[in-house]
């Protein structure tokens, strides 16, 4: 067995260091009534963030029990044949393919773009409303489809945010014009040179010409068609998000001429970059043109020229 | 003051030392006493700020802290004590192997020995074991003292963990008070959430009590939510201070090779020894009889009055 030897002192070190411990403990007594331990503002973030996540939780289960009713409530009419539609892409996020198919009333598509020709009004916020309000019951079989493959693939919070924003931003850009502007369709913009050819085009050069009203179609126009700028996308993911019960907004810039997603997440997305909504909330950007993760600014103009059109 | 009898010191055993030693001795084992007596104190504060936070009442949470810290004393008190002992040195060899401690004197040679030679005997005994340790130079510890050691260390860091937690809930009881009332705003437009009638909402009877919350893992997270990487900190000086008294019980050859627990060992060893002899010598006293009587005879002989 191995001997030690019999070191002195060992006691008197044990004995000076148990004291300055029981030293220390009353000291902090004595510290604690300047505060520099305990931070206050660092529990009050955490649950702010808590709270925020807890209500976008609840809002959703709401929202879904809304949908739920509004579906059993507002069954398509017995005459109205649903048509079948597909979206197929590659998630830029996971480069996996997806698929997604969902139902459309005929009729509704069939008129689609009529309420959008038929609105009467330059202000660009109650454009967005009455768009994304009028489109939102149209697009229910296209939300539920959504909902469908989060629930089965059990995404959470941001991977379902992920998955929606990914599809939206696999779609080929087109760029779409309202009547009596500048621009017509063949036209250069942004060192692109746009065809006069209103398709979906892999080259992204499409463009449509005298979309009315602001060069913008509906979220149901782009859910049968997948055609749309950058104000188009916005508008069409903060109707889904929307009724997922995500907190978003529509992000523009006048100054950029140029609209991109705001979207309030209890955790700092991406690069954490974010633009402030009307309600103070932290809106990060998300551009849905191209694939682009969130919460990074990446354009020429200061974040003051961004301003949130919905909340 | 006489903390040593915390540890159940006995003062006389130390008689036949020096004085200087003596006092010297009763200075360690009063610090060590003092130590478990801090030690039973943290546990009873911090029992009553974590029945607090359950009960908030005062009185019953202070009975129950008592209970709880004098629990603690006892348990730890144990632990100290079974650490000091002599099988780390040469002496404790001979308390633990009595065939070695007896070895000099067989039943032949204690044959007739009287009560005198029988004492007589006992003292040099003593005297060359006491000469013995104090010629030993080194101590040891075998694997199974080490498991033994590592154990107690891990339930008393367990402990310490537990109730440095109490101690920081009292401590820092104003900024939890305070972070508690931020909370309460964030969910003000959510009065039915489980934080708000779970946790923060005043018990039936009567208000709070010290910290107003009435959920003890509740206010931990909180309380680690606002400290932080702090906390450990603080952790640790506590665990520090519960484990310092049974590390120095282990490590320090002044406590485990002290004069008290070498007398103590002695005093043991006198007994032990004393009565082999005494037994020896009875023995030998018993066969001689056995041998010269018929016993078998006398056994069966009649003891019935005539």
């Amino acid at each position: 067995m191995k001997r030690r030897q019999k070191n002195p002192g060992y006691f008197s070190k044990g004995n000076l260091i148990f004291w300055a411990l029981i030293l220390l403990w009353i000291s902090i007594q004595f510290l604690h009534l300047l505060d520099p331990l305990f931070d206050e503002a660092r529990v009050t973030e955490k649950f702010r963030k808590l709270e925020a996540q807890e209500r976008l939780e609840s809002n959703l289960d709401s929202l879904r029990q809304i949908v739920r009713d509004s579906i059993e409530k507002k069954q398509p009419e017995p005459g109205c044949p649903v048509a079948r539609y597909t979206w197929k892409w590659q998630d830029p996020f996971t480069g996996r393919n997806e698929s997604m198919s969902f139902e459309i009333c005929e009729s509704e598509a069939q008129n689609a773009g009529n309420f959008r020709k038929n609105l009467r009004t330059a202000d660009l916020r109650e454009i967005y409303i009455r768009m994304s309000e009028s489109d939102a019951l149209p697009l229910n079989g296209m939300v539920q489809s959504f909902r469908a493959t989060i629930k089965s693939r059990g995404m959470g919070y941001e991977k379902a945010l992920f998955f929606i924003v990914g599809a939206i931003q696999a779609i080929p850009y087109t760029l779409v014009l309202q009547g009596g502007g500048p621009l017509r369709c063949p036209c250069t913009l942004g060192q692109v040179y746009y065809l006069a050819d209103c398709r979906v085009r892999a080259d992204r050069r499409g463009c449509c010409n005298d979309i009315e009203p602001a060069g913008l179609f509906s979220p149901l126009e782009f859910a049968l068609h997948k055609k749309g700028d950058c104000d188009t996308r916005t508008l069409f993911a903060y109707t889904v998000l929307g009724s997922l019960g995500y907190d978003i907004t529509i992000l523009n810039s006048d100054a950029e001429g140029h609209s991109i997603l705001g979207v309030h997440s209890p955790r700092a997305l991406g690069n954490g970059d974010y633009i402030r909504g009307k309600n103070g909330r932290k809106y990060y950007i998300w551009e849905l043109t191209a694939p682009s993760p969130p919460g990074v600014y990446t354009y020429n103009s200061s974040k003051d020229s961004w301003f949130s059109v919905m909340k | 003051m006489a903390w040593h009898l915390n540890l159940g010191i006995d003062k006389r055993v130390l008689r036949n030392t020096d004085p200087a030693e003596r006092d010297a001795e009763l200075f360690k084992f009063n610090m060590l006493g003092l130590m478990i007596i801090l030690v039973a104190l943290i546990a009873f504060g911090s029992s009553i700020v974590f029945l607090l936070l359950i009960s908030h009442n005062l009185v019953l949470s202070a009975c129950l802290g008592l209970l709880i810290g004098l629990m603690v004393f006892n348990l730890y008190r144990l632990m100290l004590v079974t650490s000091i002992n002599a099988y780390h040195t040469e002496l404790g060899e001979f308390q633990s192997d009595h065939e070695r401690l007896f070895k000099h004197i067989g039943p032949a040679q204690a044959a007739g020995l009287d009560e005198e030679t029988i004492q007589e005997l006992v003292l040099q005994r003593i005297s060359a074991l006491r000469s013995l340790a104090l010629e030993d130079k080194g101590y040891r510890h075998d694997n199974a003292q080490m498991a033994t050691f590592l154990i107690k260390l891990l339930i008393l860091a367990l402990f310490a963990l537990v109730f440095a937690t109490g101690l920081e809930l009292f401590v820092f009881r104003n900024q939890l008070n305070g972070a508690f009332e931020a909370i309460r705003q964030v969910y003000a437009a959510r009065p039915d959430s489980w934080i708000i009638q779970g946790a923060l909402r005043p018990p039936d009877a009567g208000g709070f009590f010290l910290i107003e919350c009435q959920s003890v893992l509740f206010a931990i997270d909180v309380l680690k939510l606002g400290l932080g990487p702090v906390k450990i900190l603080i952790d640790l000086a506590v665990v520090g201070i519960f484990v310092i008294p049974l590390i120095l019980t282990y490590r320090s050859y002044e406590l485990i090779d002290s004069a008290y627990v070498r007398e103590q060992a002695l005093q043991e060893m006198g007994i032990s020894y004393y009565h082999y002899l005494k037994t020896q010598a009875f023995c030998h006293q018993i066969g001689t009889q056995c041998a010269s009587e018929d016993l078998h005879a006398r056994l069966n002989k009649s003891t019935a009055p005539a």
